[in-house]
């Protein structure tokens, strides 16, 4: 007997139930207080369900313009309505819909797979989730009074700029770059989580392969999302402002929005499909019953599509004027983009091959994926050959590919996964009849809908028309794909009834119903909020194949951490690649802060579309207040401290500097916002290279290099002070850093001043031209970072003074110290660069 | 470790190249355009020699591909080839009338040659070439700590990139580079300091820090920014749709290229092959470590291997 068989037959004892306290710590709150609940339990089926809200809400909008346009003359909508639909259809399930839920699911199965509690900032999970629920429900209302944005999802100016005066893309613009920073807060948790808070003896090379997914997806999400969100700033004071940086009357260059948001938008087709390339690489050994082939290829695979899709970007650019030359080049590299893809499709297939396939629903998605998602690819290799690109750029054909790469690449898995972890979630089994009806009528329905659009684009039907006539050849094909529309609806429908219906009248789960390998099914049914009753120890990729008993020791308590005499929540901290215990993390309990904190800034966002920005501002304040009360109470220890984890191992509760998550968090957060910045700095030399002279013909007025010189001088003297903080912090001297950060204030104030007056003196007039208001950012956006190190420090030396004892060992001067030290330097680089570069003045 | 770096630095590094100023090639004066420059071709064919005796001796002592195996003798010889084609013929002077040829030179050194020289364990093979007694010497200058101390900074993760990117920012300035093509001994050290920092970022890829096992994701990470800055900048000088560089106004003609065109071309192979060779840098690194960690476990307990 394998293994695998011997799991099956094995069916663990009902667990014994948990010692009180355990389970009186992670218990939820009641009532109201309920909301307050940060863990990932709570804060990760909310956040799924109001994934799928979005999906549905986004759905409808889809069926609005299928409607509309199953006959020429359509009447549903009007042009104006139409041109709403379609872009808020797209925004909603890119932004709102597919990045969202996939954060969503990792935020919800990852702790579970890695063996711990929850994620080491539960939270910024909680803050995250709240914004994102805020922020997408400000966004999407704008449907409602018909003034949502209206210029595509990729909002190209001047569509968006000139031609669109109303508010409505303000609401893309402030919702959808609202809901992106909470996207780069879970960045932070999970990159963490998985780094630092793992079972014992899960060494990076046992890290289940959805972790190393949605690992991957997470640093791209940090690559790719802070130019954009760069971009969404720079439009949005283009539009309330009227800095031109994207007008091409005054020197800015349209087609720079489009680099920006496009060396987003190719990794965004990555960041959506890869975690859902996860979950199949998970569900699919299971319904084979045999582990994963080529782990370690999958995981390269994964990897090198993370990379390449970085340097592809300017394959969605093909048809805006690039030199000739470059096409051949992106054609050729847009083509290696199907070898990792490749690489998967041919472990996956290879999986099935080792084993014997189980075809219940879950798997039917995997398939349903595998076979829509390879259409998608082969139909992506078309378009990524030039001449053909020309033809069916803007036609319905283009429609077709992203729907199969989409909706194949990551619909389909989604379900599946949505399936196969019910039992986890809420301790019942799906109902396989619906389910079976659901995925038949979905797959069928979407292929009727979508397969048609491929002739529709080579019969030349354009995208985004809200009409054509009727004697194009069209009403056929048109019709054709409404109807399979209204079959896919059917069939989603069907699909949730089998969800919600299963969820509270299924029949109970028994442990482990699908006989998986992975550390999640090792818990009780439904998962408990404590997750585990004991880490675990493990040894392999599938745990509970490699030891079937693997559950009822977890039960036991035989393992790591049984209960937690402190009372206090609590995980493991283990080391970044073997795995072995070292810290304590003691967790938040539940709190209102998260949620009132998510509520500020919502205001602050939202009141600012409609150009209140004294309202705004002061939302902006309380929320930050919200924050900084949050960060007063984040617990902070005596390193001294050492707690008993079971088997005989003591760790401490608290540590400082790189070995904590605290500055891993710093650390990820320094290099995000370093992409924002690198994205600035493109724009600016982006202008420059489009510009015929430089500094553009008709601006006299210049930079003062001296005044320049002592701003830089000034600014990297606050730097010194900042170097030492971390030491003196090491060393418990409260005074000596008292001191460090006056002076380090002191400094940066003068500096920030003197960069002021530079540009004041200049009379670099930041409305005349794309050059001078980039000037103007290249400054600002500095001197903005200063201003954050300056509140941070600020209340570093708050703390020190009123709370002596409790300040000591803090993680505040530390971060403080690193924060202020890159705002230095880019105020620095900025410098050198409008000063000196390109041209050494 | 670190010291073995010294040597191919010291000898290759401050090789003078001749300016691209002069006589514009076209395709008729290619086959001799050839750079034959003492500053250039003694310290090559020293290299050459020395190498090629030190691995006669280590082969004549233990047997062919012993020490030194065949395939990395190979790599030696091809970048050593790579150096030849970029330094001698015929890049370097096409470099002075075609911006793609000069990015093209610049490329090899900065991404092609010294993966590939570091590949063929130079420092083993060269102090082994050394006649006998100055071998002491020579081991004495590596083990001198002050440079060690600063090859040691130079080729951990964060300053190999951070010196990587201001070299190739740095050298593209068209102020900069216009007076490299017009000044010799400026674009001798244009050339030097690509290949200190193509040194410099490989060393750190093929010789991850054994002591922190972070090292090799550390340095596949680095390979990542690079992969997106350089990819930037390569965007940035092949989409413009003004003419950057000065100097090659008109010098295209004879291959039938425009301004435009072959500065968009010098562009492109920046972003994409160099991209390509980055992408290879942190893929290689990850699949390595990755089966290294695997390995520590199967085996007895060993260090994650470095590549090189």
């Amino acid at each position: 007997m394998t293994s695998v068989e011997e799991a099956r037959a094995y069916e663990p004892p009902p667990p014994p139930p948990s010692p009180p306290k355990l389970a009186s710590v992670w218990a939820q709150p009641k009532g109201w207080r309920q909301l307050t609940e940060v863990n990932n339990t709570f804060i990760g089926v909310l956040y799924v369900g109001t994934g799928l809200m979005f999906l549905v809400l986004g759905g409808i909008l889809a069926l609005m313009i299928r409607w509309h346009l199953a006959q020429p003359g359509g009447t549903l909508l009007t042009a104006e309505q139409y041109n709403q639909v379609f872009t808020l259809h797209g925004t909603t399930m890119m932004f709102l819909f597919a990045v969202p839920i996939m954060e969503a699911s990792s935020v919800w199965l990852m702790p579970l797979q890695l063996g711990a509690r929850d994620l080491p900032f539960p939270r910024v999970s909680a803050y995250g989730f709240w914004c994102y629920l805020f922020g997408g429900l400000m966004a999407y209302s704008s449907i409602f009074f018909w003034v949502a944005p209206d210029s595509g999802w990729f909002l190209y100016p001047p569509l968006s700029t000139e031609y669109s005066p109303g508010i409505n893309n303000d609401f893309w613009l402030l919702g959808i770059g609202f809901i992106e920073i909470s996207a780069i807060a879970q960045v932070v948790e999970v990159v963490v989580g998985i780094m630092k808070t793992r079972a014992v003896g899960m060494s990076l090379d046992r890290l289940p392969i959805y972790s190393w997914y949605v690992l991957v997806t997470a640093l791209m999400i940090g690559f790719a999302f802070p130019p954009l969100i760069l971009g969404d700033i720079l439009m949005e004071i283009e539009r309330a402002v009227d800095w031109p940086f994207f007008d091409a009357a005054r020197g800015g260059d349209p087609i720079l929005w489009q680099h920006l948001f496009w060396f987003f938008g190719h990794p965004e087709v990555y960041i959506i499909f890869l975690p859902a390339a996860g979950l199949v690489s998970t569900i699919l050994p299971t319904f084979v019953q045999r582990p994963l082939v080529g782990y370690t290829w999958v995981v390269l695979a994964a990897v090198a599509t993370g990379f390449l899709s970085f340097g592809l970007w300017v394959h969605h650019m093909f048809t805006t004027g690039l030199p000739h030359l470059s096409l051949s080049f992106f054609s050729a590299a847009s083509m290696a983009v199907a070898i990792p893809s490749g690489i998967q499709v041919f472990c996956w297939i290879a999986t099935i091959w080792t084993g014997r396939p189980i075809l219940k629903v879950p798997f039917l998605y995997v398939l349903g994926f595998l076979f829509i998602f390879v259409a998608g690819g082969l139909t992506g290799v078309m378009v990524a050959a030039v001449p053909f690109d020309w033809q069916a750029h803007d036609s319905y054909f283009v429609v077709a590919h992203l729907h199969y790469v989409l909706i194949g690449g990551m619909v389909f898995p989604l379900f599946a996964a949505l399936v196969y972890y019910l039992p986890l979630a809420s301790g019942r089994m799906p109902n396989e009849t619906l389910g079976r009806w659901g995925f038949w009528l979905t797959f069928i329905g979407f292929n009727v809908t979508f397969f048609p659009m491929h002739i529709l684009g080579l019969k030349g039907m354009p995208r985004r028309v809200y009409d054509y006539p009727a004697e194009m050849g069209w009403n056929e094909l048109n019709l054709i794909a409404s109807l399979g529309a209204a079959m896919l609806a059917v069939g989603i429908v069907v699909f949730f009834t089998d969800l919600c219906w299963s969820w509270f009248r299924g029949p109970k789960a028994k442990r482990n119903p699908w006989n998986a390998g992975t550390l999640e099914w090792a818990t009780a049914l439904p998962s408990p909020d404590t997750g585990f009753r004991s880490i675990p120890e493990i040894t392999g990729h599938y745990p509970i194949w490699d030891d079937p008993t693997l559950p009822e020791k977890i039960d036991r308590g035989r393992f790591y951490m049984p209960d937690s005499p402190h009372g206090d929540r609590e995980t493991l901290r283990t080391g970044t690649v073997d795995a072995r215990p070292e810290q304590i993390l003691v967790l938040p309990k539940p709190t209102w802060l998260p949620l009132l904190a998510a509520v500020a800034t919502t205001v602050c966002f939202g009141v600012a579309i409609f150009k209140l920005y004294w309202t705004s501002l002061a939302a902006g304040l309380v929320g930050l207040a919200f924050i900084l009360i949050w960060m007063w109470r984040s617990e902070v220890r005596s390193p001294d401290e050492a707690r008993d984890i079971g088997l005989g191992v003591r760790v401490p509760t608290y540590s400082v500097g790189p070995r904590s998550h605290a500055w891993w968090a710093m650390v990820l957060l320094v290099v995000m916002d370093s992409t924002a910045y690198g994205g600035l700095v493109f724009a600016y030399l982006f202008i420059w290279t489009v510009s015929e002279s430089w500094p553009p013909a008709g601006i006299e007025a210049t930079l003062d290099g001296g005044l320049a010189l002592v701003t830089a001088a000034l600014i990297l003297a606050s730097s010194l002070p900042a170097a030492f903080l971390g030491n003196a912090d090491r060393h418990r001297r409260r005074h000596l850093i008292a001191l460090l950060l006056a002076a380090m204030l002191a400094l940066g104030i003068a500096g920030g001043w003197m960069s002021l007056a530079l540009l004041w003196d200049s009379g670099l007039d930041p409305k005349r031209h794309a050059y001078t208001a980039l000037v103007w950012m290249m400054v600002l956006f500095p001197l903005v970072h200063l201003g954050i190190g300056a509140v941070m420090a600020a209340f570093t030396l708050v703390k020190a003074w009123v709370d002596p004892p409790r300040y000591r060992w803090s993680h505040a001067a530390r971060n403080t110290g690193l924060w202020w030290q890159w705002s230095v330097a880019q105020m620095l680089f900025s410098l050198a660069v409008i000063v000196f570069y390109p041209d050494l003045a | 470790m670190l010291r073995r770096l010294a040597v191919p630095a010291a000898m290759l590094a401050p090789t003078p190249a001749v300016a691209h100023s002069g006589a514009w090639i076209g395709p008729n004066e290619l086959p001799f355009a050839w750079t034959l420059d003492p500053w250039v071709l003694v310290p090559l064919g020293l290299v050459w020699w020395l190498y090629g005796r030190g691995l006669a001796r280590l082969w004549g002592r233990a047997g062919t591909g012993r020490g030194i195996p065949v395939w990395r003798a190979g790599c030696f010889a091809a970048g050593m080839a790579t150096l030849v084609l970029s330094l001698v013929w015929p890049l370097d002077a096409l470099g002075g009338t075609l911006f793609a040829a000069h990015m093209a030179q610049h490329m090899a050194l900065l991404v092609l040659a010294p993966p590939l020289l570091l590949l063929g364990r130079p420092l083993a093979a060269l102090t082994a070439g050394l006649p006998r007694r100055w071998r002491g010497p020579a081991a004495g200058l590596l083990r001198w700590k002050p440079l060690r101390a600063a090859c040691g900074w130079l080729v951990r993760p964060v300053p190999a990139l951070a010196v990587n990117a201001l070299v190739l920012w740095g050298w593209h300035a068209p102020a900069a580079f216009n007076a490299a093509v017009e000044n010799d001994l400026i674009h001798a050290a244009e050339h030097a300091s690509f290949l200190i920092a193509g040194f410099a970022f490989w060393w750190a890829v093929l010789h991850p820090a054994r002591a922190d096992p972070m090292a090799p994701v550390a340095i596949a990470l680095a390979s990542l920014v690079t992969l997106i800055h350089s990819g930037l900048l390569g965007a940035l000088i092949a989409l413009s749709p003004v003419p950057l560089y000065a100097v090659y106004a008109g010098r295209g003609a004879p291959w039938g290229m425009s301004q435009l065109e072959d500065q968009a071309l010098a562009g492109l192979i920046m972003w994409i092959p160099a991209g390509f060779a980055y992408l290879g840098a942190g893929l290689g690194l990850l699949g390595l470590w990755l089966q290294g960690l695997r390995e520590t476990k199967n085996g007895p307990p060993r260090l994650p291997r470095s590549i090189g």
